[in-house]
């Protein structure tokens, strides 16, 4: 649970100039790789059906197929390897980090960068070359 | 599972689950086509099949972990926190235990 300020609120600044709030790189990649995260957790049981369904036999492996042609699943699929490679990039940006490499601040700033960059272009190639 | 060994469990099951999905994208691209023979083929095979259990169990402690801190972090409210949990862990577990009997049919 938040702990509670026993202080009024009133004497605390408040800024919320939302043209002037930027949320740095490394908060943006930390938030996605949460996102992406549950993004994918919710995706673990469908895809678990998926692969029952495939090894069925014959049949059950083609529409296994079929079930993933098809617009909607092809949004899925999209989101799915953008999920993916940005929060395999990013947790091997996390991994790094742990053992201090990459820790000044601009370091981390450009780093940040540099995966959500990677993250999109991977997770877009996957998609492509698996899917489409 | 808290504090230092949810730490733990987090990065081993990451460095598994990395190296495994490159080994798997890897795989899944060099191979011309799939049917279901060459599928289960793949899977009848004990190393495969092992392998691929490992990266499912790294995966769900993975999820559970990350799913639990996302929860104790954004739920607040004791009840619903709890109810949240427990979904998290039911739906990781069943799917775990329904990959695993199908892994075993295969096998």
């Amino acid at each position: 649970m938040p702990l509670k300020d026993p202080k009024p609120a009133k004497r605390r600044p408040v800024f919320l100039d939302l043209r002037r709030i930027h949320f740095p790189p490394q908060a943006i990649a930390s938030i996605a790789h949460r996102l992406t995260g549950v993004l994918m957790l919710l995706a673990i049981l469908p895809a678990t059906w998926l692969f029952t369904l495939s090894l069925s036999g014959p049949e059950g492996f083609a529409r296994a197929g079929q079930a993933l042609t098809g617009w909607p699943a092809g949004i899925a699929a999209l989101l799915l390897a953008l999920s993916l490679a940005h929060h395999l990039f990013a947790g091997i940006r996390y991994l790094l980090l742990d053992i201090d490499i990459g820790i000044a601040r601009q370091t981390a700033r450009r780093s940040a960068l540099w995966v959500m960059g990677a993250g999109v272009l991977a997770g877009l190639g996957l998609w492509w070359g698996l899917w489409a | 599972m808290s504090g230092l060994p949810a730490w733990l469990v987090q990065r081993i099951s990451a460095l598994y689950l990395a190296v495994f999905t490159l080994y798997a994208l890897v795989r899944l691209s060099m191979a011309e086509s799939w049917s279901y023979a060459t599928w289960s083929g793949w899977l009848a095979a004990p190393l495969n099949a092992v392998t691929l259990w490992l990266a499912a169990l790294a995966l769900l402690l993975h999820a559970w972990v990350g799913g639990r801190d996302v929860l104790l972090d954004y739920v607040h409210p004791l009840g619903l926190r709890v109810v949240m949990l427990t979904a998290l862990a039911g739906w990781l577990i069943g799917a775990g235990i329904w990959f695993t009997a199908t892994l075993l049919e295969v096998m």
